[in-house]
């Protein structure tokens, strides 16, 4: 995978967008553009579906890039689509699994219909919006979604199915939030460049989480000015999609313990971003913290402060290389655009910073 | 069948030679009109069994004018005396025999050829495969009846009493009908056809030159893997049966192993690259095993992690979107065209009925079918249901 061939058409879609896969190659191009020091390269890291696409999207909104316009969105209809289906035939066949019976004959036949043959262009008509909500709303199916911890669910499932008289109707346009919340696993690198001010501009490289996709993190770890690692704090109950039966949580700090630790990133500035604080919130209160930590003091584990808290611990407690005084801890709810606004701008002047320094 | 025939026509030929010896004294008008009606009297299978190989009627007839104008030539067709004896049905001699040999040799090569042709064919969408066995099936049974079982005297015979027994063959062109036509459209009106469809993304894979276009960018943003994997499983499903365990294991060790270079993002991979691999190497006892759908849930998978990359392609590259749009346009003009010629069909049945109407007016109960209603309403439905009304009416008289 070393020799890149660029083609012709990459050059021709550049005026598109700002955001263009640049021709990474490791050794080529990238290496002149780590001398050059206008160009700040951030790498955003992280197990699975610890947000980080996410963010690059919350990112790309900012800046007026891809989403802005209706007629991107459109494009992506589908995708909210599938996303809708996805989830349906999950909770489907979680109650199976679960042996959780769906409650109501009409919902079965709803469920039956999922499985086999319902595809996104079915969702056009808005007697789906009923059927598929009634069926959300079916005792069964909601009992499954509280043991969501033992199947994979993405985390979109409850929006979605609130949002479906929306979706389901042929004049649809998925909102910036529908596009913000809807999943796609990430495969690959992908990247998009914006202006700093001071004549510099920002490279923002967006990568997949899974075990596979780490594997090419590498090709982009000699050209790094500065790290995002996200993790998910809501994944604590959770195992691995790539995995079940692995717990996120040894996963996450496993790969952190890698990146940060890497003699590549010794002197460059370091971000943990704790994402999901508003799905942590909401799921501490319901569960217990405090059984899957041994280390954690029962009494308070219904204080997110604490709990985070704990966790930041966890995660510092990884590192052994790298200097402290580069790190920085946030948390974050990369749905919420405001809050991924500040986040990141902090983000950025944590890095700019560091960057005088040197 | 022939031989049948002859056999049976010989009988009748034989009665009339002695009714013809009995009544030699007549004038030859009567002899016509006797052996005419000796021959009514007879069973109905012998008029039956000629209308079966009226075919010949028209070879018969040119050789009977050849013959007219060169009688030192033998028959080809016809046995002696020609044409205007008729006192036999049809005749076999051995130049028929030949002729009709050389036509179905002719007709079963032919076939053959296209069986294959259409075994090679590497995509099914329709189900022609099925379709074809089920009418090879069919066809063997249908010659096994007529050709065997009309050589018992017993079968063919009886079967007579109740219907002809040459129909076997036309029950087989009714079912063949039936099978090719009347199925598929049942089953695929039925909403299956959406199905069928390939999505814009397996379009794009299909396509030589955007699959190139695809696997450059996909190699460019680090994940060939899933449209590699997505093209070794289509070649999989093209392998020789010799050949498929070498590509299954192939294809299990490149994409399914976890540590390769072109690792899957799949989840359990371990799990499934020994469920695969088990699959495999059990296939040496059993080649059934290694069917081409073996790898469908994977190649469903890639498609889905393409979707990915496939988003970031359309927005990045002008000339994809380019191409999409194009494919679009095209799609849309087709659909307009088949409608177009689903409405021209339409006017122009409803024009051939309404001539009919006028040309028949000598038909009894017209006035009983609502003709202004078939002008005004250009609804397909209101268009079928007089066309039967007036089947029906056609069919009583």
């Amino acid at each position: 995978m070393g020799n890149i061939v660029v083609s012709p058409h990459d050059k021709e879609g550049q005026h598109h967008m700002m955001a263009t896969p640049t021709s990474n190659n490791p050794n080529g191009g990238s290496a002149a553009t780590a001398k050059n020091k206008s160009e700040i390269t951030v790498l955003l890291l992280g197990a699975g579906e610890s947000g980080k696409s996410t963010l690059f999207k919350q990112v790309q909104f900012f800046h007026g890039v891809g989403i802005t316009h209706d007629q991107e969105r459109i494009e992506l209809i589908e995708i909210v689509r599938l996303n809708v289906l996805e989830n349906a035939k999950n909770l489907v066949a979680a109650t199976q699994h679960l042996n959780i019976p769906i409650e109501q004959p009409e919902n079965r036949e709803t469920a039956k219909l999922i499985i086999n043959s319902l595809n996104t262009n079915d969702l056009e008509d808005p007697s789906w919006s009923k059927r598929l909500y009634s069926l959300w709303k079916d005792a069964g199916i909601q009992k499954a979604y509280e043991n969501r911890e033992k199947f994979q669910l993405y985390d979109s499932t409850e929006y979605l199915f609130e949002n479906l008289d929306r979706i389901c109707s042929d004049k649809y346009v998925p909102t910036v939030v529908d596009v913000i919340r809807t999943r796609t696993k990430t495969i690959g690198i992908t990247d998009m460049k914006f202006d700093v001010g001071d004549g510099k501009q920002l490279r923002l490289v967006d990568v997949g989480g899974q075990r596979n996709e780490r594997r090419k993190w590498i090709h982009f770890f000699n050209t790094v000015d500065a790290v995002v690692f996200l993790t998910s704090l809501s994944e604590f109950d959770l195992n691995l999609y790539e995995d079940n039966g692995y717990w996120r949580v040894k996963e996450s700090l496993r790969v952190f313990n890698e990146v940060v630790n890497n003699a590549l990133f010794y002197k460059v500035p370091f971000v943990l971003l704790f994402n999901k604080r508003d799905l942590f919130e909401k799921k501490i209160a319901t569960k217990s913290f405090s059984k899957y930590f041994s280390g954690f003091n029962e009494a308070e584990e219904k204080n997110p402060v604490a709990c985070i808290e704990y966790m930041t611990k966890l995660f510092l407690n990884e590192i052994t290389e790298h200097p402290l005084d580069t790190v920085s801890v946030k948390t974050l709810s990369a749905i919420d655009h405001d809050n991924s606004k500040q986040v990141f701008e902090e983000v950025k002047q944590f890095i700019m910073t560091q960057q005088h320094r040197e | 069948m022939k031989m049948n025939e002859y056999k049976k026509d010989e009988k009748i030929t034989t009665t009339n030679n002695n009714q013809l010896s009995q009544i030699s004294n007549n004038t030859t008008t009567n002899t016509t009109t006797n052996t005419i009606s000796s021959l009514s009297n007879k069973k109905i299978n012998s008029s039956s069994s000629n209308n079966l190989t009226y075919d010949n009627d028209t070879e018969s007839s040119i050789e009977e004018g050849i013959y007219s104008r060169d009688s030192s030539k033998p028959r080809v067709f016809l046995g002696d005396g020609g044409f205007f004896v008729s006192t036999r049905g049809c005749v076999i001699n051995n130049s028929i025999v030949i002729i009709l040999a050389v036509e179905a040799i002719f007709y079963i090569v032919v076939e053959i050829v296209f069986l294959v042709l259409s075994f090679i064919t590497p995509r099914d969408t329709w189900f022609i495969k099925r379709e074809t066995l089920v009418l090879i099936t069919l066809q063997f049974l249908a010659i096994i009846l007529f050709a065997i079982c009309g050589f018992l005297d017993a079968i063919a015979n009886f079967t007579d009493y109740f219907v002809p027994f040459g129909f076997v063959l036309m029950t087989y062109s009714f079912v063949e009908v039936i099978v090719c036509v009347l199925f598929p459209i049942l089953v695929y009106s039925n909403g299956k056809i959406k199905n069928g469809k390939d999505s814009e993304l397996e379009q794009f894979l299909m396509n030589k030159r955007t699959f190139t276009i695809l696997l450059d960018f996909a190699r460019r943003s680090y994940c060939p893997e899933s449209v590699l994997c997505y093209r070794d499983i289509e070649r999989y499903k093209l392998t020789s049966k010799k050949n498929r365990k070498k590509a299954a294991l192939k294809i299990t060790k490149t994409y399914l192993k976890t540590g390769s270079p072109l690792e899957l993002n799949f989840p359990k991979l371990n799990q499934t690259f020994e469920e695969y691999s088990q699959i495999i190497n059990n296939s040496n006892n059993n080649q059934s095993l290694l069917e081409t759908s073996l790898f469908e849930s994977i190649q469903l998978h890639c498609l889905d992690d393409m979707r990915d990359v496939f988003d970031r392609l359309k927005n990045q590259s002008k000339e994809t979107r380019n191409i999409l749009e194009q494919w679009k346009l095209q799609q849309q003009l087709k659909e307009m065209d088949d409608i177009n010629i689903n409405m021209n069909n339409n006017n122009s049945t409803t024009i051939t009925m309404q001539q009919q109407f006028e040309d028949d007016s000598y038909l009894p109960n017209v006035e009983s079918i609502d003709l202004s209603n078939i002008n005004n309403n250009q609804n397909i439905f209101k268009i079928i249901l007089p066309i039967g009304v007036f089947e029906i009416d056609n069919l009583t008289i």
